[in-house]
C-alpha cells in the first residue's frame, strides 16, 4: 500500500499537521506600485507573487471577440532545493503557465473586455509543495486588487491519500516533502461558491473507491482557502 | 486630475515641479528614498536578502555549487552574478529572453562586486585544482521604479556577508567530496561597495542632477541606462560610470561624488544594524 509512513501512529503528519489541516496562509494585496494589481501568497514555505497588468490593448495577433489572458509562470533560480537552471521556457513552466491560464479564464468575464489582454506574471520566491495552488490562489487576489471583474473566486488545493490502521485518511494541502515520500497528489482549481471545478490534475495511481473522498477533501479545502482569504 | 495630466504632457508636469525646486514625489534634488534591508527571507536559497530603495525592490538569493576549477586559474572559485528584470516589475519589460537593458545592469552589477574585490576567489577554492566553490548570486527585480543599481547592490553584498559556507572534505584518493552542512563558516568580505545612481535633467540655464531617481524621473533625464553611477567602499571612491545622456558639468560632477559618500555611509549603517539585529535574535 502506498504512503505508509505519511500518517504516524497518533494521527500525525509529517510535518506534524492532522490529516485535514491547511498550511498556514498569509497574504497581502497591493505589494508593489508598478502592476495594477498584485499579491504576495504564503502557503506554509511556499512563497508566491503575483502581478496582474491590465486590462490593456492586445498585440494585433491576438485580437478576439473576448479577453485574451496571458499567464507567465516563472520559478527564481533559488526557489528550489536544487538551483534552478531555466526559470522559464522550460516544458513545466509552459505547462504550468497553460493550467493556470485555463483556471484563471474560467473566473474572469471575458466577454467584458472585447480585443483585450490581461497579463499575469507569477514568480515563484519559495517553492515546498503546492506551488500551482499558491500561483492560483495569489493570482486570484491580484485580480481582485487589479479591479478586474470575476464570476467568482478561483481557490486551488491539493489533496493525497494515506493509511492509517488500515482505513483510508485522506490528507490535505500536501507539502514537498510528502510528494516526494511517493503520495499519490490531486490537484484541484475550483470556484468554491458555485461549487464547480475549473482545473483537476492527478498523474498517480489511485483506486477508484478512494477518488470520490479525496476530491471531496480537495473540493472541502478549496472552500477553507477561499474563506481565509476573503 | 494630476494623474491624467502626467500621462498626456509629462515633460510639462515634471518642469512644472523642477522650477519649483522641489520633485513630483516631495523630495528635495539631494535626498534619497529611504532604503530597507530584510535578510534569511528565503530559506531555500543558502543566504537571501531583500531590499526595498524607496518603491524599487530587489531580492537576492545565494545558491552554492561545487565544481573543478579552470586549468588556467587552478586556484580560484567563482562567483556568478545574474541579474533579472522580470516582466512583473515593469510593463517596460516584455516576456522573453533579456532585454539590452538587462544584459546592461547585470554587466554593471558584476563588475562593480568583481572590480571591488570584497571576495577574494583564491578563499573559495578548497583543493588546488579539484574543487572549488561556485557562488550563483541571483538578483530578481520585483518593483522597478528606478535606481536599480544600487538596490541590486545593496541586496548581493547583504547576502553575501551573511552567507555561511559548509565545511567539505575532499579524500584525495578516492575523489570523494563530503559536505557537512551543520558546520558552516562564514566568507571574508573585504569592503562594501555601495552604488548611488543621479540622473541628469535637461534644464535652461543648468543642467539639475537628481539623486536617487524614480522610474519617472529616470525617464524624464534620458532614459533608462542614462544615469551616473557613483561607487564608494568604505569610504574609497571606487567607481564611476555614465553611459550618454545630459552633459555634467564638472562642479555638479564633485558634488555627486561627496553626495556618494554620504549616501554610502548611511547605506553601510543599515546593512550593519540588519545582520547585528538578526545575530542577536
Amino acid at each position: 500500500m502506498p504512503g505508509p509512513d505519511l500518517l504516524s501512529s497518533q494521527g500525525l503528519r509529517l510535518d506534524g499537521r492532522r490529516p485535514n489541516e491547511l498550511r498556514r496562509i498569509r497574504c497581502k494585496l497591493g505589494v508593489f506600485t508598478q502592476p495594477d494589481g498584485s499579491a504576495y501568497l504564503e502557503q506554509g514555505n511556499t512563497k508566491v507573487l503575483a502581478a496582474v497588468y491590465g486590462p490593456h490593448q492586445a498585440s494585433k495577433s491576438k485580437r478576439s471577440e473576448t479577453v485574451v489572458v496571458n499567464c507567465q509562470y516563472s520559478m527564481a533560480t533559488f526557489s528550489t532545493g536544487e538551483r534552478k537552471n531555466r526559470p522559464r521556457g522550460d516544458r513545466k513552466s509552459q505547462e504550468m503557465s497553460l493550467h493556470l491560464r485555463q483556471a484563471l479564464t474560467a473566473a474572469i468575464k471575458t466577454e467584458l473586455y472585447p480585443r483585450s489582454q490581461i497579463d499575469i506574471y507569477i514568480e515563484v520566491l519559495q517553492a515546498d509543495g503546492g506551488a500551482y495552488c499558491a500561483s492560483v490562489n495569489a493570482a486570484t487576489l491580484a485580480l481582485v486588487d487589479a479591479g478586474v471583474p470575476l464570476r467568482a473566486y478561483v481557490c486551488a488545493c491539493t489533496a493525497s491519500m494515506a493509511w492509517q490502521d488500515g482505513d483510508p485518511a485522506p490528507l490535505l494541502d500536501v507539502g514537498h516533502v510528502e510528494e516526494a515520500a511517493g503520495g499519490v497528489v490531486l490537484t484541484v482549481a475550483s470556484l468554491p461558491s458555485t461549487g464547480s471545478i475549473a482545473l483537476m490534475e492527478m498523474s498517480h495511481r489511485l483506486h477508484s473507491d478512494y477518488f470520490e473522498s479525496v476530491l471531496s477533501r480537495a473540493m472541502q479545502g478549496c472552500r477553507d482557502i477561499e474563506v481565509n482569504i476573503t | 486630475m494630476a494623474e491624467i495630466f502626467k500621462h498626456i504632457y509629462p515633460s510639462k508636469y515634471f518642469n512644472d515641479y523642477i522650477s519649483r525646486n522641489v520633485r513630483p514625489d516631495g523630495r528635495k534634488f539631494d535626498e534619497h528614498r529611504d532604503v530597507k534591508v530584510n535578510i534569511n527571507a528565503i530559506t531555500s536559497a543558502d543566504a537571501s536578502a531583500a531590499v526595498k530603495c524607496g518603491n524599487s525592490t530587489v531580492v537576492c538569493g545565494i545558491k552554492l555549487e561545487l565544481a573543478k576549477p579552470k586549468a588556467e586559474e587552478p586556484d580560484t572559485g567563482f562567483l556568478i552574478s545574474n541579474v533579472e528584470l522580470l516582466p512583473l516589475c515593469s510593463s517596460k519589460f516584455r516576456p522573453g529572453p533579456p532585454s539590452d537593458h538587462a544584459q546592461v545592469i547585470n554587466n554593471i552589477v558584476s563588475d562593480i562586486v568583481m572590480n571591488s574585490k570584497c571576495i577574494d576567489l583564491k578563499d573559495l577554492c578548497l583543493v588546488h585544482d579539484k574543487l572549488a566553490w561556485v557562488v550563483y548570486c541571483d538578483l530578481v527585480c520585483l518593483d522597478y521604479d528606478g535606481s536599480i543599481v544600487d538596490a541590486c547592490i545593496v541586496a548581493i553584498m547583504t547576502s553575501l556577508k551573511t552567507l555561511l559556507l559548509p565545511s567539505v572534505s575532499f579524500d584525495a584518493e578516492t575523489e570523494e567530496v563530503k559536505v557537512d552542512t551543520s558546520a558552516r563558516l562564514p566568507l571574508k568580505i573585504h569592503g562594501l561597495p555601495v552604488a548611488t545612481s543621479f540622473g541628469i535633467y535637461e534644464h535652461i540655464p543648468r543642467n539639475i542632477v537628481l539623486a536617487d531617481p524614480s522610474a519617472y524621473e529616470e525617464e524624464m533625464c534620458g532614459g533608462v541606462g542614462a544615469n551616473l553611477i557613483v561607487c564608494w567602499n568604505k569610504g574609497l571612491f571606487c567607481g564611476i560610470q555614465k553611459f550618454g545622456g545630459s552633459n555634467l558639468s564638472t562642479e555638479d560632477e564633485k558634488r555627486t561624488l561627496v553626495l556618494a559618500k554620504e549616501i554610502s555611509k548611511l547605506v553601510e549603517g543599515v546593512i550593519e544594524t540588519c545582520i547585528k539585529n538578526d545575530k542577536v535574535k
